[in-house]
């Protein structure tokens, strides 16, 4: 008998499939198993990162699914503005796994936060669970309800008719209420709407274990509302701006990247409708040694999502993936960082106002 | 055309002829620039002027733009005070105008016990009645606007009271700081606000007053106003809100052109107090109260002197002070 | 001739087609017993926002024109003593008004239908800051902030219009409100081309009153309302329903009635100004006559 690897194809092998590739060629991806084209609905959430898979496929003609659709007459602007198309319905960037699954229980009956809403000191009153979904709140705790009901409803829409959703895992590190372990997006008053409250949130790092499981349940929790669902996952590439645990973010970044990478490929074993699509390689693989991270070392260059997304399709829809990105020769790190204006990171949002209120 | 260029010559004519009889009568009643134009009315128009003045008004396009009122009320009511220097003038009072001056208001304590007296001896007997039965204030009230606001002719008493309380040296160099000159009471009008729940109507809405220039305000509080018996409140430049508690026979003085301001609605007890109109009073002139009911204003401050036979008027009022009410 | 006339109060209203129900309307006011008369323009599919410019001041040709055709305004000036005498005798010899006329604008019902409306349709409702009693449908909302923003870019101009009139000595001037809409779904449907419910409809109406309001107060001006009048459960009751869009004759004589009511406590900060200021300048020891003077020296 022949030894096994002998019939391996090329992209088993290091060397022909990464070292000797250029970066423009380099395609971490098997044939994909899943195939949608215009007709099909596709519906996203995630990550900031998320975004960039939503924008490309509107701008590729796909039928982009949204259930929460902003009003005709307004502009982009305020479109944007209000959390409108940004993803498939106004939930903001959901960045942990425990957070798409309190989401889906949300939405489907299950789980009712007891710490939801935060009213600051001009009546304002804000959800703390999507904080940017209005720019300076809701304008009562009556409209809040009311349109967090609404909200609901269309994420319910959105999960029983959409044929496909993209998941982007982000983080793992995040906060909970202490009353019942709701998740919030971000920390309740750094930088965005709340009050921090030691004895009402607490910080956590979800295992691997947590991760998958969270994941898993929301997976089922979709599948049961709508059989017919496919499902592919992806792993931000964007590594840690801070991180809560007493060690090096480096550390916390590749801890929080392997479990989310672990419970991406764990949920592509364990379901038939799940996929996985391989940003994280696509822009963080050793061949490309951070070509496709700005100076910050941080954001994803619009090289790098341009790649990304060339390869989605490429694997998704059979568009070509020959036409390499012009601009992935140039330069390999450009003078400053390229950050996408348009992108709605809470998480950035956090930082930049934490940054600004530390004392000098 | 012809008609209408008639009336405006007769007009210019009548306007001039007027102001030039009142001028032989030693008046000085009209400013310059208007005399001069009324002048140049009865001499021969220069002949470019009166090219311009005879082109047809069709060739000219339509001005769609409005020019500011000539009789707009001042943006605040002291222009001609100087600033005040507490150390070149000294006062009683110094710290009240330096507050009056940079904050357009101020808090001045006054005797609690006379305050507390005329809450209780003055008759609030009288509806704030607006509503008259001639469209020129001239006719007798007919409604009041509100059942929530109580007024009432002001007693002798109170107003000796006030000539002397405002006579005073204090008082007298307050006006002098605030104003710029010395001051007189164009007006005193007793308001009794009664307890509601309904939104504030009239002087309990936010307002400003477009007081003339030198005419400024008094409250003076016939008992303790806290939250419960709706407050003096006023807005500052930025727009801040505040609030004006106060004790029995403390007088607050504003300028109620400066400041958006309302009388709070009460919400649980009643407030009384006097409301009191300043304006200025000519160097070498007597102090005066004059009384000229809830809803008027001295119509001509040239006009407002009181008959000098102060006696016999007091006979007429039957025991009050003179009133043109 | 000895003859006594009886005065005529004139109110000037000026506007949309919502001035047109005001034509011809005279009556005697409850209070004094004097005669009331209408002075009415339709200026055709004037909005908030076109009524005046605040870039360059100047407001709609048409409000211009009517008044110097009803003699409020002349070269450019209003003419009820905003003139050079500074004596009310005098002007009341020559005949000159002293006090602001009572003006209406009847402005902004064609922005609550058109650009506003649009945001809503039959697509969404919308939750309003403060309290009604109208239902909430079971709709996607949208956020109060954009009805407001909607709402505020057209007011933004009204209002800045309505400043400039207080400036130029108009300070009677009246805002109506928004009249409620028409209950007639088809009618409405068979004006505006799309379908909006009576409830979110009233309820925008509602809003944009309510801002409105709010603006018109800060500036020391009046919005003459009769909702709860021409409402019955919060929508228009029928008998003030004209044509689906306005209401007919007698719901705006309510209105006008309304304004009177207003009026006739207020005097329209009627004061003698430059008077007052000569007199406050003499107490003060300056020499108002000499100023010029002494300020070219």
């Amino acid at each position: 008998m022949s030894c096994p690897y002998h019939t391996l194809p090329a992209s088993s092998f290091w060397r022909q499939a990464v070292a000797d590739r250029t970066t423009s060629d380099l395609d971490p991806h098997l044939p994909s198993g899943l195939q949608f084209g215009p007709e099909q609905r596709i519906a996203s959430a995630g990550s900031c990162f998320a975004q960039h898979i939503s924008r490309a496929l509107k701008e590729r003609g796909f039928n982009y699914y949204v259930t929460e659709t902003a009003p005709s007459y307004v502009t982009p602007e305020q479109e944007e503005r209000f959390g409108y198309g940004v993803f498939s319905a106004r939930y903001g960037n959901i960045y942990t796994t425990l957070q798409l699954l309190q989401l889906m229980q949300r939405a489907f009956g299950g789980f009712q936060p007891a710490d939801q809403f935060w009213t600051d000191g001009d009546g304002r009153v804000f959800d703390l669970l999507r904080p940017r979904i209005t720019p300076k709140g809701f304008a009562s705790s009556f409209e809040a309800e009311a349109d967090l009901k609404q909200h609901l409803k269309a994420v319910r829409q959105l999960i029983e008719t959409t044929d496909v959703f993209i998941f982007t895992l982000g983080l793992t590190e995040c906060w909970v209420s202490k009353l019942d372990g709701t998740v919030y997006p971000t920390c309740p008053g750094c930088g965005s709407a709340g009050e921090f409250d030691e004895t009402k949130y607490a910080f956590h790092n979800l295992s691997v274990t947590e991760t998958t499981g969270y994941l898993a349940e929301a997976i089922n929790l979709m599948t049961a509302a709508n059989p017919r669902l496919q499902i592919i996952l992806t792993v931000s590439p964007v590594p840690l701006a801070a991180t809560m645990e007493p060690r090096h973010v480096l550390q916390a970044t590749t801890y929080s990247k392997s479990v989310l990478r672990v419970a991406a490929e764990e949920m592509v074993r364990r379901y038939a409708n799940v996929h996985y699509f391989a940003s994280y390689e696509v822009i963080t693989n050793p061949k490309n040694a951070g070509a496709f991270f700005a100076e910050d070392a941080r954001s994803v260059t619009p090289e790098g999502v341009a790649r990304a997304m060339q390869l989605f399709f490429a694997h998704f829809t059979g568009a070509s993936a020959d036409a390499a990105v012009p601009s992935a020769r140039v330069p390999k790190r450009p003078a400053a960082p390229v950050e996408d204006p348009k992108i709605v990171c809470d998480e950035d949002e956090f930082y930049r106002a934490l940054a600004a209120s530390r004392p000098k | 055309m012809a008609v209408g260029s008639m009336i405006r010559t007769a007009t210019q004519r009548l306007k001039g002829g007027v102001n030039q009889a009142l001028g032989a009568l030693g008046y000085q009643l009209v400013r310059t620039e208007t005399l001069g134009g009324l002048s140049g009315f009865f001499e021969p128009a220069p002949p470019s002027a009166a090219g311009v003045e005879s082109r047809p008004a069709a060739v000219q396009p339509r001005r769609l733009t409005l020019l500011p009122a000539a009789n707009a009320a001042p943006a605040m009511c002291t222009a001609h005070a100087p600033k005040f220097d507490p150390q070149k003038t000294p006062s009683q009072l110094a710290d009240k105008i330096v507050e009056f001056q940079q904050n357009g208001v101020t808090v001045i304590s006054t005797n609690p016990e006379k305050a507390a007296t005329f809450r209780e001896t003055e008759s609030f007997d009288r509806d704030v009645s607006n509503r008259h039965s001639a469209w020129d204030w001239a006719g007798n009230s007919v409604a009041p606007y509100t059942k929530d606001l109580q007024t009432g002719i002001p007693s002798a008493a109170l107003l000796d009271y006030l000539h002397g309380l405002f006579s005073g040296g204090d008082f007298d160099s307050f006006f002098r700081g605030v104003l710029g000159c010395p001051a007189q009471v164009a007006n005193v009008r007793l308001v009794r606000s009664l307890p509601h729940e309904t939104a504030g109507v009239g002087p309990q809405e936010w307002h400003s007053d477009g007081c003339p220039a030198g005419v400024i305000r008094g409250v003076l509080y016939l008992c303790d106003v806290d939250t419960q018996t709706g407050p003096f409140q006023y807005r500052d430049a930025g727009g801040k809100e505040h609030t004006v508690l106060g004790k029995t026979g403390d007088l607050l003085v504003f300028d109620a052109t400066r400041l958006m301001h309302r009388g709070s609605p009460p919400s649980h007890k009643t407030r009384s107090a006097i409301d009191l109109v300043f304006m200025p009073r000519m160097p070498g002139e007597d102090m005066k109260i004059m009384v000229v009911g809830m809803n008027h204003w001295p119509a001509d401050p040239f006009f407002v002197k009181l008959p000098k036979e102060r006696a016999a008027d007091q006979e007429a009022v039957a025991g009050r002070a003179t009133s043109l009410y | 001739m000895d003859t006594e006339f009886e005065t005529v109060l004139p109110v000037y209203i000026v506007g949309d087609s919502h001035s047109l129900p005001y034509k011809n309307m005279v009556f005697r006011e409850k209070w004094t017993g004097a005669f009331v008369m209408a002075h009415t323009k339709y200026i055709p599919g004037i909005t908030a926002k076109d009524f005046y410019n605040p870039a360059t001041g100047e407001f709609h040709p048409d409000f211009i024109a009517f008044l110097e055709y009803e003699g409020l305004v002349r070269n450019g000036r209003a003419t009820h003593l905003s003139m050079d005498e500074v004596d009310f005798s005098i002007a009341k010899a020559v005949g000159q008004a002293v006090r602001p006329p009572l003006i209406m604008l009847t402005i902004g019902e064609i922005d609550v239908r058109g650009p506003i409306m649009q945001l809503l349709k039959d697509s969404h409702d919308f939750v309003p800051p403060f309290p009604t009693t109208l239902p909430v449908l079971d709709k996607p909302l949208v956020p109060w902030d954009l009805i407001d923003e909607a709402i505020e870019a057209r007011l933004r101009p009204f209002a800045a219009g309505l400043e400039h009139l207080v400036r130029a000595g108009f300070k009677r001037v009246y805002v109506q409100s928004i009249v409620p809409p028409s209950r007639q779904e088809a009618r409405v449907k068979e004006l505006q081309s799309y379908e909006c419910p009576v409830t979110v409809r009233t309820k925008l109406v509602q809003a944009y009153n309510w801002k409105l309001g709010a603006k018109v107060r800060s500036l020391n001006l009046v919005m003459v309302d009769r909702w709860n009048d021409l409402t019955a459960d919060g929508l228009l009751r029928p008998e003030f329903d004209f044509d689906g869009v306005h209401v007919p004759p007698k719901g705006a004589r309510l209105l006008l009635e309304g304004l009177i009511d207003d009026a006739i406590d207020s005097r329209g900060l009627v004061a003698n100004h430059p008077r007052y200021e000569l007199y406050y300048q003499m107490a003060c020891g300056l020499n108002p006559f000499q100023a010029a003077k002494s300020n070219a020296t």
